[in-house]
Order: C-alpha cells, then structure tokens, then sequence
C-alpha cells in the first residue's frame, strides 16, 4: 500500500490557501499527521476520504488516482471525522451494520459476526441495543472507530481519534490501530496529541499554514532536537525571564523556585543541563525554531 | 453497475430512522384515527345506520376516499421527511463516514427515496387496511380489492414520487428546510385552491379534482387520461431525483457521474413535458374541433334539412369498434327543389361508402357533416340512401351547445369526482345516444346560429346488432334474438333511439299491459331480495304510480314499453336551454346510473332506517316492515315523478349554499318530449314553452326550505331577470342558464294561462287533449297550433307571441281582503273564500290560486305518503291596472290557500295564507265567481300611513366593521344578493332584506332581520304623517307557524324593544314575541307632530333574531 501526493494545493472559494503544494509519500504502517490549528490537517484529510475536491495536484492511492477512481479508493477507505457525536434514530449495532453493508460486507451472515465482534472490540458489545444517540461521549467514539475499522479497510483515516477517551480507552486504541498497522495497510491519525504518534507511528508528517514543514520518523524528528532541550533550575525571577524568552514545556515549582525546561539552542546565562529528548520537545523546537524564524540568544 | 445492495441498505436505514421520527409517528396516528372516525361515519353510522349511500353504492368509492384524504395529507407530511433527509445530511457528521463509502450519488439518492417511498407505501397500506376492515364489517357493500391496489398506483404512488422529488430537488437549491417546506406547502395551496381544476386539472398533482371513480361497468372513465396525467408526474418526480443526484452535495464515484444523471433527468423531463401536453393537447383539440364544428354548422345554416322517413341500422360491435350500415328513406319536405343537403354523425366514425337509390356516390365529408351536393330532390321526392361506416366516438362532438365552463364543471359527491361521459365504446360496454350522433341525422349540430339541431323529426327505426357472445344489446323496440343478433323494431316512428351493450341481467314483466324491462349489472341486484316480502305488490305499485302520474299531468304514457336500464355512473347528461329532455330519458327507456349512486331514494336499506329512526322519534312504530318496504319502493317510484333532483348543498366559507337542481331522471319527457314537438323557427323556445306548460301541474312549486336558504327561489329570480331582460334576451345569455328553465315555465305558465282565459278552462283542455292525440310521433308546427287554435276559437296567438317573447313588463299584485267563511250552499255546508286583487301594472297577468284542503301530510311526508296533500287549483285573471272580487266555494275546508303570481313583480311570487279559525256566516250568501271592482285594493285606508322597509325612509345602521379574518371566513360579507335566506341559527350580523309572504309589503313582502346583539344596529322608520295628533302605532310582525314549526325565534319566545320619537320625547315599547298577533300589533297611541313620525328598533333582544318590517301610524 503507498499513497502518493504530488503537489497538492487547495484553495477555497474565499481565497483560503489551505494547502500549498504538499508532496508527500505514506507507506504501509501507521502515519502520524501533526500540525496546529488551521494548519490544514484537516483539508488533507477530507481531500483524502473523498469528501473534498482538491484545487490541484494528484493523489495516486494503491495505484488509484483519487479524482477519477473514487469508486475503488472509497473502498479501501475507513474514516473517522473528528468531530462524530450526531446520530440519527438508529441502534448501535444497526449503525455499525449499515457502515458495514456499505463498506461492501452484502453477506448478512458473515456481517452480523464482524458487527458483533468489531463492537466486542471496541468494548460496545453490551451496548449494542443502545441508541447510538444516547451514548456517551466516549462510546460514541469509540462506535466511530468501530465503524472506521470494519471490513478491514485498506486506509484508514482518523481524525483526533482519542479524544475523549479515558486513558486506558486511549492505550487500547492504540493498541488496536498498532496491530492492524502491521498488516497491509495504511493508517493516518491526525492529531494533536503528540504521543498518539510517538508510540505508535512509523512516519509522519508536520503541516504548518497549508505547507509541509518535516517529513521522516518521529525519532528523525526528535533527533532534530537533542541537545536543544534544557533542564533549569530558577528562582522566580529567572523563571518569568526565561518564559520570556524560551517556550517553555513544563514548569515545575520546588522549594527554591522553578525546575523548568525548555527548547533552545543554548541558554545563555542560565543554568541547565542537557536531558533527552522527546517527540513533543521536539515538535515545540521544531515549531518553534523552523517556522518562526526563531534564533538563539 | 448499480448496486441494489448499496441501495436497499441506505433505504433500510432510511426506513428505520422516519419510522422511529415522532413527526412520521403522530402524523401517521393521526391519519389512522381521523380515517377510523371517518369510516365508522360513513359506513357504519351515517344515514340511520344504513351507511353513506354515496360510499356504500359503488364499492370502488370506499378506497377512492380514504385514499383521497389520506393522500392530501401524507403529499404534506412528504414534504417535511423528504426535506429533512437533506437538512440531515448537512448537519449530522455521521453523514460524512456514510459519504466515504463506495456508492454512487444515485445510489444513495435512490436508496433515501425508496426508504421514504417505502415508509409511506406502508402508512398507505395500514390505511387500506384499515378501510377494508371498514369495507368487510359494513353492511350491504362487497369489497373491491383491485380498486384498492389501482386507487393506490393512481392515486398515492405519482403524488409521492411528485412531491418528493419536488421537495429533494428545492431542497438541493435552497437547503434550507423551512423555506423548502414553506415554499412547497404554497405550492401546494395554491395548486388546491387555485390551481386545481385549471387547465383541465393539469396541476392536480395529488389527484384531488381528476375524476376517478370506478365503474362496475367499465372501470375508469377516462383511463387513458389518468394515465397520462398521472404518468406526467411520475415522469416530474423521477426527473426530480436524478436531479437532485446531480445537486448532491458529495463528489461523484466517477468525475463525470453528476453530468451523466442529467440526461435521464432531461428524458424524464421531456416525457412528462410530453404527457403534460398530451393531457392538455386532448382538451385543446377537442375545444378546437368543437368550434370548427359550430362554425361548419352555422356555415350550413341556409342548407335545407331532408326528412327522414326511416331508418335500418345494422350496427356490428368488435371491440373499440363500431361498423355500421344505415339505410335511410328520405324525402324532401320543402316546397322546393333540394340540390344540396348534409346528413351529420360522430366526426370519429368515418364514412366508407355512401350510396343514393344503390349508385354509390362521392360525399363531402367535414368534421361531423356528410355533404351531398348535386342530388337533386323535388319537393316530396324521396331516396334511399346507404351510409357505411366505422370507427369510435368521438365525445368532444357532443353537446356543442354546451359552453367550456359547464362541460369542465366536476361531477362529484363530497370528495370523489366521476369523469362524464357522453357516449362509450368499449370491448364489453356500448352506450350510444342520439347526442353522440351514432347514427345520421338530417341538417347541421349545434351551431350559434343554427337552430336545426333542436329539430325533432319522428322516423321508423329498425336495428340490428351483433356483439361478442355473452353482451346483451338493448334499444327501443321489440327485441327479437337470433344467432346472435339483436334485431328491434318499432310499430310507431320515434324521434331518436339508444343503444346500449354490456353484460345485463333483465327482469321482465307485463303491468297492465304495458311491458316493463330491467336491465342491470350482473352484481348489482340489491333489490329482489330487499323486496321479496313485497315482491306481489310490486307491479300494483307500479301501476298506481304510473296512473297518479298520468292523472297529474293528464297525459297517457305514450309506449308500449318501459325499459330501465342501468348505466355506467360516468354516463352524463347537461340540461339544455332549448331541450327540455335529458339524455338519461329515452324513448320508452330510461338510463339509470349505476347502482343509483348519488340517489338517495336508490338505497331501500337507507330509506327503511331513515323511516325508523325518524318514526320512532314521531312515535310511529304502527308500520311493518313490509309496509316500510313499500313506503321505500314508493319512494324510489317517486323519483321519476319529480321535476326537481336533490338540491345541491356546498359549504363555502362555513356557509350553506344550495342550487335547485333538475332531476335528469324526470319521466316527464316520456311522456312529452318523445313523443311530441311543436316546432317553431321563429321562435325555438316554443316546444319548451308547450313542455313546460304540460308540465306545470307537476311541479310541486313550494320549497319552503330552500327559500329560507336561498333568499329567493329560482322562479323568483327569473321573475327579477324578466323586469330587466326580455324572454328573448334572456334566452341568449348564457350567464343566466340557472334560472332559464323557470324563465321558461314562468313564460310559459303565463301565455298557455292568458290563451286558457280567453278560449275556457275545459275546451282549452279538450283541445290540447285533441292536438297532442293528433301530433303524437309525428311532430308539428307552431303555425298549425295557430291555426287550429284560431279555427276553434278565433284566437289568434301569433301577433301576441311577439310582444310575449320582447316585453320587459310584469304584472303585479295586491291582494286584500281575505276572508273565509263557512255557508250552507243549499243543505250542504261548504268553504267561501273570498278576497280582492289588484293588478296595478298595464300589462294583463294571471294568478293560480290553490287551496290546500284537510287532511294530507304535513311538510316533507308527501314523498313517503306516496302522494301529495289535495289541492283545488283555481286561475284568476287581470286585464292590466284590473281588480277583481273573487270567491270561492269548496266543499272541504281548506288550511290554506296559496296565490302563485307566476310571472310577476310579486316576491314571494308565491303568496302563502293561513285560513284559520273558520266559521259559519249565517247571512253570507254562497257565490263562487268574481266581480270587476273599481276600487284597488288599497295598502293604507285614509287616515292610515305606513313605511315599510322597502321603502326609502326606512334607515338601518351600516356600522358594521369586521375583522380580516371575518371578511375571508364569513360569506355573508360578500353575499351582493339582494335579498338573503332567512336563517335563525346564522343570522346575518348585519341588517339583511329577507322575503315571506307574510311579512308586509307592496309586491315585495320583505322585511329585514339581524341576528341579536347588543342594541346598537338599529333600524329606524320614518313615517310620514299628516297633520298633528294622536296616531296609533303598529308594527307588523309575522309570528311563528307561518314559516314552519319550530323555525322561527319567536317560538322561543324573546321580545322586541322599539322607541317610539313623538312630539319631542321618546318611549320605549316591549313587545312580548309569545303574545303577538300576526300581522299588525299596536305599540300604543302618541301624539306625533310635524311631518313625520319616527320609530326605531334596535337588535337587543333575548330572541335568536329581530325581524325589522312595517309601522303603521292610524289617526286617531
């Protein structure tokens, strides 16, 4: 499975440049998407499921070329949107039946068991003759993922998928989309929780005001930032400096005033250590030093 | 490729979301509920528990409604599901992970519009359900289970792939729901409205005003209509959807998917265009033949008319098919040699061959006319001639005088309309009258100059028929059956034959010598068992029924045989102004619509209910059933015996109106009409003017009820039209067709009654008696009436026929005086009646005066007592500005007596008088006879001044303001007449001119009356007075039992309050309504000075109503 995107770019009919000219290349596995608000994660996932038309450029899915052969892609496609509260008058195991049949399950034998098993799953067994509507939050979501991983989709697309869950939810669900990322296919999770990505993704990529700003694995990622990352030890005065200055990823008070750490370059008149870093240090660094044409002091 | 799995998933879903939407949920309950009190209604409890007639007759009718209402109702409850799916769609974002999957657009929009189509089908089907458990538990109805599934494919099924199609589509566009589903339901009022009969009923998209209902017969009456009409918006709705595919708001499977579904949308588009135009171009053709018609015939108004002596017609039917071979003998009638002439028949049937004295000849064939040029015919010379043709018909050629409006007017019962046919030619069913010109006939149709169409011509007809085994042809004559063939012929010339073919059960029997056939429907006999305790005196019945009506109209049932056969309901028939028949009455036959659907004497079961329940109520449990069965076929016979139909009763705007309807079943022309004709070019009218005279003694006149109603019945109107139009304007003015009939009768009456006075009573009796013996089959002219009548007795009628025919004058009437005494006339002790009229107008006029003697039944009994109450009919005459004395002797004692104005100035032109409290005059002296007076009858003796609310010094406030809604609801608002019906329980909210012939007034004895308020409408009379004093005031106030029992507020008591104005002061007067007098009432004596007295009445009263009429001021 390979999905291939050649300078796409869409722009809305308000003049939004959503997205400039992405190239990028998703192999099998799981594929982190990061990005802030606005930075158009959410135009590439909706061009991706077929939902929205791209200004320009091309898409080749498995070998489909997504403006012409929606037929096959949606077809492989399973997709969660993030936001999936609304239902209509259905059941829960009558929602998860009818994405099925349109997912291309026409058997009702075979259908019935994967609607069942794909609810044990996802921990909605006892649920099933609940009102999707009635759910809660958490249930509702995780009837999305359940609808996006039946008939084993070939790309699955999902879209802040653990929001909402409680952290056992999330571990599990990561788990799930781990073990179905080692068969032939595609995962892409969009997200903003940086440590959906840094254990479960193989590749991803980082969008930032419509363009692709880093490619490569999470850990080439972190890579980018070791050495960047500072352990300080400050009195309350140096703390608000220093929050001046250097973004911040935590603050800790002690009894002598702040154990913080930040992303930079260097520290310049502080004292820090080094410590090792992760995907989220690295995601602020790369933010915050790429993008914004930050230097160090 | 489609996936039908794609598409039966989404429309599972789609099922299950609106099934489980409580707007689907409570509409449906509603529907159920409203659709279970409806039929518990109108099967099971309406009608004394007999169950609608209407609804019970013909059982395609039950589906019919309920689907009609149900369709009405659930084409509005589409609108919303439909628009919601959209709205859906745009707002749940589950939509998007069902968007994702791999299906076409058209696959998902097919998939929602069957799950919507699918949620209705079964509301539909728990609604029919629903109806044939109703069907099945009702008495005396079978179960029609095709009609159910038909009504639904025409009814429901086009209406909701219309309007959800429609809904999507709009929807698409606006996505908005509430400005979809407001756009749509003002489309839908206005397509009900507005719309909904408009161009031929082209907008009826739910089916609301197309006539549907179901013959037993033949089935639908316009089946191919139905078809196109509903095929159009089948075709609208789909192209609808594939639009709406197009529109979606979700990319395509393939890029250019959105493109292609525009093409089937642009087919269906095309073809409903198509069908939409066919509905139209039908009725447009038709329209247009119809006036090429008119116009060929009056183009032919100069061609002479042959007079054909006889007719042999041998008539083969195959199917839609009709082959025909009539041999005709023709003579020329004129004094003149005749080289050109023209035969008409059917423009469907086409003419093959045509022969004169057997050397086939070459016609001229236009439209409907069959042109001979070049035959010459000397005068009295005859030909045989020979017509070959075939084909169907073609009823857009029928009723050529009928005008758009009236032929597009819906023949309905409440809610279900019923196509009207003219003529029908199907594979298992023929009905063929002279108006379908099935067969030549002599001269031009209807043109709008040519009169030749109303010529009736008296020819021998001989038939024969074959049809497909198992049809049973029926006509005039005596039938004869071999190998097939059905040959009829006739001892005596007939002015016109029908034929029908279809699958009949006959019932024969000789009554008194006269033959008596029925022919119906093989499921149709209702009847033999229903009678069967009664079956022996049925013929003595029919005998009775027979003789009272001969007696009553002193002419003889002119055949040897009567036929009753029963037709197709959709056979219709319109009154005309120039021919007094109806295609229902035929010689010796007469055409029953099926089942006597829409007759309420036709339903036995319903009429022996009605007696119960309303006998039990009077404490009339003496009758046995078989006598209520007799009372019932009384009944039944009593419907051919009766000039006036149901009345039409129509709520408009919460307001009761009712039209008087002739009853097109009315023996009458068989008796007439079939038989004779008085033939008159100058003056067309005149054999209506010879019917309606024959005719008159029939006519029962008095509809007390309708009166109250209406305001003024129809002779009445034709009275006011005749001060302002001639006869002869009046007969070319299409807009007044609803009242020519009683312009005719009133015409009529008043020339046979103004010859009657000059020749005697009796001899003009034995004369007409001796005309129509002579006439009878042959026809004759109005010269020859004319001159017979000016041989025998030197009147001659013609120079007065003109002036009759363009005067504008009326006589009036003022009648005074009347007094009944009773006076031994030698040793027997007899009635006199006795009064003064007065005919204050210059032209002379003529009053029947009747007397309602004893005994008798009381108001609406007549028809079920199987007679009417005895009357003596006595005529008085007036030269103009005449008054005569007259009296009366009678030997019983009379309970009333009635003064018919006929054509008058008088409203009520029937004045009404109580004779009570009778008693003997020792001194009178008998005389029966009248006196000329010299002196008038006088409304006011001197000393006496009296305002009436005529006139113009009686005021009333006009304050009145009403709200807008009022204005849209309240028909009285708008009501212009001139004078309203008299109606307790709606009063008008305003003073309203109402008439009675005993309220007080000069020729028209109005009053004016309000419903009761507060006091502030007032009305105020202004008597003129002469000379200061002392004045007695009456008010004249008609009390209760003149109009009716228990009609009237003064029944339940109440009072009047008026102020009387005098000398500067002023006083209230009560009246107590319970202790009046009718007629004049004293309020008191005051002192009035200056010129004029003045009285007021205002509305506060306890009574239901106050009626404003006449003060008299008497000096004292």
């Amino acid at each position: 499975m390979k999905i291939t995107i050649e300078n796409l770019n869409k722009v809305y009919p308000n003049g939004n440049h959503a997205l400039k000219d992405v190239n990028l290349e998703i192999n099998n596995g799981m594929f982190g998407l990061l990005g802030p608000n606005g930075a158009g994660k959410s135009s590439l996932m909706r061009i991706l499921v077929t939902l929205m038309q791209p200004s320009s450029g091309k898409i080749i899915m498995n070998g489909y070329d997504l403006t012409k052969d929606r037929e096959e892609i949606r077809s492989m496609l399973g997709y969660l949107p993030q936001d999936f509260r609304f239902f209509s008058h259905l059941k829960t195991y009558e929602f998860l039946d009818y994405a099925a049949r349109l997912a291309g399950m026409k058997d009702t034998k075979p259908r019935k068991l994967a609607v069942d098993k794909m609810l044990e799953e996802v921990g909605l067994f006892e649920a099933r003759d609940r009102q999707a509507n009635r759910l809660s939050g958490g249930m509702k979501r995780r009837l999305g993922i359940a609808q996006a991983l039946i008939n084993e989709p070939k790309i699955i697309i999902v879209d802040e998928p653990t929001t909402g869950l409680d952290p056992e939810e999330r571990i599990r669900f990561r788990n799930l989309l781990s073990t179905i990322s080692t068969q032939d296919v595609i995962i892409i999770l969009s997200t903003h929780i940086v440590g959906d990505i840094s254990s479960s993704c193989t590749d991803m990529a980082l969008l930032n005001q419509g363009g692709l700003a880093f490619t490569g694995s999470p850990d080439e990622l972190v890579t980018l930032a070791e050495g960047k990352v500072w352990l300080i030890q400050a009195t309350e005065e140096e703390y608000l400096e220093i929050n001046e200055k250097y973004p911040v990823i935590s603050n800790v008070p002690t009894s002598e005033g702040w154990e913080i750490q930040v992303v930079a370059d260097a520290i310049n008149g502080y004292s820090g250590q080094n410590i090792a870093a992760n995907l989220e240090h690295a995601y602020v660094y790369f933010m915050e030093s790429n993008l914004n044409q930050w230097t160090a002091i | 490729m489609i996936s039908i799995h794609n598409i039966t998933s989404i429309a599972k879903y789609e099922i299950t979301t609106l099934l489980r939407s409580w707007f689907f949920r409570i509409f449906a309950i509603l529907a159920m509920v409203f659709l279970f009190f409806f039929n518990m209604g109108m099967l099971i409890m309406d009608n004394a528990g007999a169950g609608s007639w209407d609804m019970k007759a013909i059982s395609s009718v039950i589906p019919y409604v309920n689907l009609l209402l149900l369709n009405t109702v659930q084409a509005i409850i589409a609108i919303f599901l439909a628009s919601d799916f959209l709205k859906r769609d745009k707002k749940l974002d589950t939509t998007d992970v069902i968007y994702i999957r791999s299906m076409s657009n058209g696959e998902y929009v097919a998939g929602k519009t069957l799950g919507n189509l699918v949620v209705f089908i079964i509301l539909n089907l728990i609604i029919l359900l629903e109806a044939i458990i109703f069907n099945m538990i009702a008495e005396n109805v079978t179960v029609n289970w095709i009609a159910y599934l038909e009504y639904f494919l025409i009814i429901s099924l086009p209406t909701l792939l219309f309007i959800l199609g429609l809904s999507f589509f709009v929807m698409s566009i606006l996505r908005n729901q509430a400005i979809t589903f407001i756009l749509l339901l003002g489309y839908v009022a206005v397509t009900i409205f507005y719309l909904n009969t408009k161009y031929y009923y082209l907008f009826d998209y739910m089916a609301y005003s197309m006539p549907l209902l179901k013959s037993d017969f033949m089935g639908f009456g316009n089946l191919q209509a139905i078809m196109i009409h509903r095929g159009m918006y089948a075709c609208f709705g789909v192209a609808f959807i594939f639009l709406t595919i197009s529109l979606l708001k979700r990319l395509p499977q393939s890029p250019f998917s959105n493109t292609v579904t525009l093409f089937p949308a642009l087919i269906f588009f095309a073809a409903g265009i198509w069908l939409g135009k066919m509905h139209i171009s039908t009725f447009a053709h038709n329209q247009e033949l119809r006036e090429s018609m008119r116009l060929l015939n009056d183009a032919n108004l100069e061609t002479p008319q042959l007079k054909i002596e006889s007719y042999q017609i041998v008539l083969d039917h195959r199917g839609n098919n009709l082959d025909v071979t009539a041999k005709l003998k023709v003579s020329n009638p004129h004094p003149v040699t005749v080289s050109h002439f023209v035969f008409s028949l059917n423009p469907g049937l086409k003419v093959s061959k045509v022969s004169i004295n057997g050397q086939e000849t070459t016609i001229k064939r236009e439209l409907h006319l069959i042109d001979f040029s070049g035959t010459k015919l000397a005068p009295g010379e005859s030909a045989d001639l020979e017509f070959a043709y075939n084909g169907s018909l073609n009823e857009a050629a029928s009723y050529l005088d009928v005008d758009d409006k009236t032929l597009q007017k819906a023949y309905q019962s409440f809610m279900f309309k019923i196509d009207k046919r003219s003529g029908i030619v199907s594979p298992d069913f023929v009905l063929l009258t002279r108006e379908c010109n099935w067969y030549p006939i002599a001269g031009t149709s209807f043109g709008n100059q040519s009169k030749q169409w109303m010529q009736k011509q008296f020819s021998s007809f001989d038939i024969s028929v074959k049809t497909k085994p198992g049809l049973t042809a029926i006509s005039q004559g005596t039938p004869e059956q071999k190998d097939g063939t059905f040959h009829f012929t006739n001892k005596t010339n007939l002015s016109q034959i029908s034929l029908i073919i279809g699958n009949y059960t006959q019932k024969t029997d000789t009554i008194d010598g006269l033959e008596f056939n029925l022919y119906h429907h093989p499921g149709h006999d209702y009847f033999t068992k229903f009678f069967e305790p009664v079956k022996d005196t049925i013929p003595d019945l029919i005998a009775t029924a027979l003789k009272d009506y001969e007696r009553k109209i002193d002419m003889y049932y002119p055949f040897q045989r009567f036929t009753l056969v029963e037709v197709p309901i959709q056979f219709y028939s319109y009154p005309r102004i120039l021919i007094g028949e109806r295609e229902q009455v035929q010689p010796e036959t007469v055409l029953f619509p099926e089942k006597g659907l829409l007759i309420q004497e036709a339903d036995f079961n319903g009429s022996i209910k009605r007696m119960e329940r309303w006998g039990s109520r009077g404490g009339d449990v003496q009758t046995t059933p078989e006598e209520k069965k007799v009372m019932a076929f009384n009944n039944f016979l009593s419907l051919f015996t009766q000039a006036s139909a149901r009345p039409d009763f129509n709520r408009s705007q919460g307001e009761v109106q009712v039209e008087e309807k002739a009853n097109p079943l009315y023996a009458f022309p068989l008796f007439y009409n079939h038989a004779y004709f008085v033939q008159s070019d100058q003056w067309p009218v005149t054999d209506r003017i010879f019917e309606s005279y024959l005719k008159q003694s029939s006519q029962s006149g008095a509809m007390g009820f309708m009166r109250d109603m209406q305001g003024m019945t129809e002779n009445e109107q034709a009275n006011l039209a005749l001060l302002d139009f001639s006869f002869a304007e009046l007969l070319n003015d299409t807009t007044k067709a609803k009242i020519i009939d009683n312009v005719i009768l009133q015409k009529g009456q008043s020339l046979f009654s103004i010859i009657k006075r000059r020749t005697g009573d009796d001899a003009f009796d034995d004369f007409m008696f001796n005309f129509l013996k002579s006439i009878k089959f042959k026809g004759t002219s109005i010269e020859d009436f004319n001159s017979r009548i000016q041989t025998q007795f030197g009147v001659d009628l013609l120079p007065f026929m003109d002036k009759w025919f363009n005067s504008k004058n009326l006589p009036g009437y003022l009648i005074g005086g009347v007094n009944a005494v009773n006076v031994l006339d030698g040793d027997r002790l007899k009635t006199m009646v006795k009064f003064k009229i007065t005919n204050t107008e210059t032209t002379e006029g003529i009053v029947i005066v009747q007397f309602r003697l004893g005994g008798g039944g009381g108001p609406g009994r007549g028809r079920f007592m199987g007679g009417d109450a005895e009357t003596i009919d006595k005529l008085v005459s007036l030269d103009g500005k005449q008054t005569k004395e007259v009296s009366f002797l009678l030997d019983g004692t009379p309970r009333g007596l009635t003064i018919n104005t006929l054509a008058s100035r008088n409203i009520p032109s029937e004045l009404r008088i109580q004779l009570e409290n009778i008693v003997e005059d020792t001194k009178a002296t008998p005389f029966e006879g009248e006196k000329i007076s010299d002196i008038p009858v006088r409304l006011a003796e001197v000393g006496e001044f009296i305002c009436d609310d005529e006139d113009s010094t009686f005021k009333f406030s006009q304050t009145t303001e009403y709200s807008l809604l009022q204005k849209i609801l309240l028909k009285e608002v708008q009501t212009k007449e001139r004078f309203i019906g008299f109606n307790t329980w709606r009063a008008p909210r305003t003073w309203r001119a109402t008439t009675n012939s005993g309220f007080y007034g000069e020729f028209i004895r109005s009053a004016h009356y309000i419903r009761s308020g507060d006091g502030n409408k007032k009305v105020s009379w202004n008597i003129p007075i002469k000379g200061d004093g002392t004045y007695e005031v009456f008010s004249h106030i008609m009390k209760s039992g003149q109009r009716g029992p228990r009609r009237d507020n003064q029944d339940v008591g109440g009072e009047y309050t008026y102020t009387v104005f005098h000398n500067g002061e002023n006083e209230n007067v009560v009246i107590d309504l319970k202790t009046v007098d009718n007629g004049w009432n004293s309020l008191g004596s005051f002192y009035f000075s200056g010129d004029s007295a003045r009285v007021e009445l205002g509305n506060k009263s306890t009574a239901q109503v106050v009626v404003a009429d006449a003060i008299k001021l008497v000096k004292q």
